[in-house]
């Protein structure tokens, strides 16, 4: 071994294949080594099952942390839309006791129209514009009562109360009809002053004046998506009207909160 | 073909691993590992838990490697890491050359078998990154650049590792001989 030593390098590789020579050819317990192989390899599958399920939720994290803040949406009004079903619970009936105007059933007989498609003849005749143009408007269906002195007749000095309610498809659809109300809804008046409707809906409209000679006081108004309608001829008063308009104001209050409807309060003054 | 032979050596139909393929890749390069980890260490059963636990890792990465080709070049890498790794506290490096260095030679009149014992002994001394560095370039005859990327060293460094542990050895058993 001496003589080789000019080249240190060869002593090493002899050295390293010796002692490399002492390890047996054969490997010692393959099935140790094994079983060790497969159980490390279950918990790499479990480790990175745990890494990618703790990913997931922490990069959702870490996106919501450094993502900028939504501008803050302005709170909409959060009255529901009406619909077709809500429309006889607007109008008021004989069960509001309009005291001094209902005799006992009356209002049941008189009443012309409930629920279902206006008709738009009995809304041009009875209520002052044509149902036609409301329809045209956006107007989808509309409810109504109706009552008279059981004496009965405009001509006789009796009283006419009519209670309308008609449905639109949005807030837009009760503008154009409450603008047709506030154009030809003033034709069949021979005198029309405006009364306060304030408080009533979004913005309404309040007439007082003679209809075929007879004292008239109407009030309509738009509230969500149904435009809301109180008439009379006859004797009822400003303050009656109002009450009754209040009514059903409130009616729609109630329902647009999610309570029901029964008698309201409604009083005669 | 990389898909084809993990298929073929290690898993089942079901893409199941199965032993019997384990086994035939660890009997295939286990004895290699074995050797290359007891050169670098000096302690057979520890070589034999390196080669295993480098096994152990190349297995649960199977699924990274390209080709049959590639599975010695990681098990060679994972018994360099783990042998280094196993001396990297240097108290337990001075334990064990303590105990290595007290071991009394034996009486061989065989002058080649001194020398061996010195050169073990010497070997044993170095560094570890020398002592892997002389393992690599002489019992795995790889060159520097290869050398250096499983060292995370230069091939400068690795180069300038490689002529220190040879002078190293020289030196030691020249002393040792002297002696």
């Amino acid at each position: 071994m001496r003589d080789e030593r000019a080249d240190p390098s060869t002593d090493v590789r002899r050295f390293l294949a010796h002692m490399a020579s002492e390890v047996p050819a054969a490997p010692a317990d393959t099935e140790r080594a094994v079983r060790r192989a497969k159980r490390r390899l279950a918990i790499t599958s479990v480790v990175a099952a745990l890494a990618i399920a703790l990913a997931i939720p922490a990069g959702m994290l870490l996106r919501d942390a450094f993502r900028p803040a939504p501008a803050p949406i302005p709170l909409l009004p959060t009255v529901r839309a009406f619909t077709v079903e809500d429309l006889p619970r607007l109008v008021l009936d004989d069960e509001q006791q309009v005291v001094g105007l209902l005799g006992p059933g009356v209002g049941a007989q008189l009443r012309w129209f409930e629920g279902g498609p206006i008709r738009p003849a009995a809304i041009a005749s009875r209520i002052f514009v044509d149902g036609r143009h409301l329809q045209r408007a956006g107007m989808l269906h509309a409810s109504m009562a109706a009552y008279v002195r059981p004496s009965g007749a405009v001509r006789d000095r009796g009283t006419t109360f009519v209670s309308m309610a008609m449905l639109f498809p949005d807030a837009e659809g009760t503008a154009r009809g409450l603008a047709i109300f506030a154009g030809e809804g003033r034709d069949l008046w021979a005198d029309a002053r405006e009364v306060a409707a304030g408080g009533l809906g979004a913005d309404g409209i309040g007439l007082e004046g003679h209809i075929g000679g007879s004292p008239a006081i109407s009030f309509v108004w738009r509230t969500g998506n149904v435009l809301l309608f109180v008439a009379s001829q006859g004797q009822l008063t400003p303050d009656q009207m109002r009450a009754a308009a209040d009514a059903m104001q409130d009616r729609a209050d109630t329902l647009t909160s999610g309570g029901a409807v029964g008698a309201s309060g409604m009083s005669s003054g | 073909m990389a898909a084809a032979w993990r298929s073929e050596v290690a898993m089942g139909g079901d893409g199941v691993v199965t032993a019997n393929g384990l086994a035939e890749v660890y009997e295939r390069h286990a004895p290699d590992a074995v050797r290359l980890a007891y050169l670098m260490t000096g302690d057979r059963s520890l070589a034999e838990d390196i080669a295993q636990e480098a096994f152990a890792r190349m297995v649960s990465r199977l699924a990274f490697l390209r080709s049959p080709d590639a599975t010695w070049p990681y098990l060679r890498r994972s018994v360099v890491n783990l042998s280094k790794n196993h001396y990297r506290h240097r108290a337990v490096e001075r334990t064990y050359l303590a105990s290595a260095g007290a071991v009394a030679l034996t009486s061989h009149v065989d002058p080649d078998v001194v020398a061996r014992e010195s050169m073990r002994r010497a070997l044993l001394r170095l560094p570890p990154r020398q002592r892997a560095a002389l393992v690599l370039r002489f019992y795995e005859d790889l060159p520097e650049d290869q050398i250096a990327d499983l060292l995370h060293c230069r091939p400068g460094t690795a180069r300038s590792l490689v002529t220190r542990g040879v002078e190293a050895l020289r030196h030691s058993t020249e002393v040792m001989e002297d002696a």
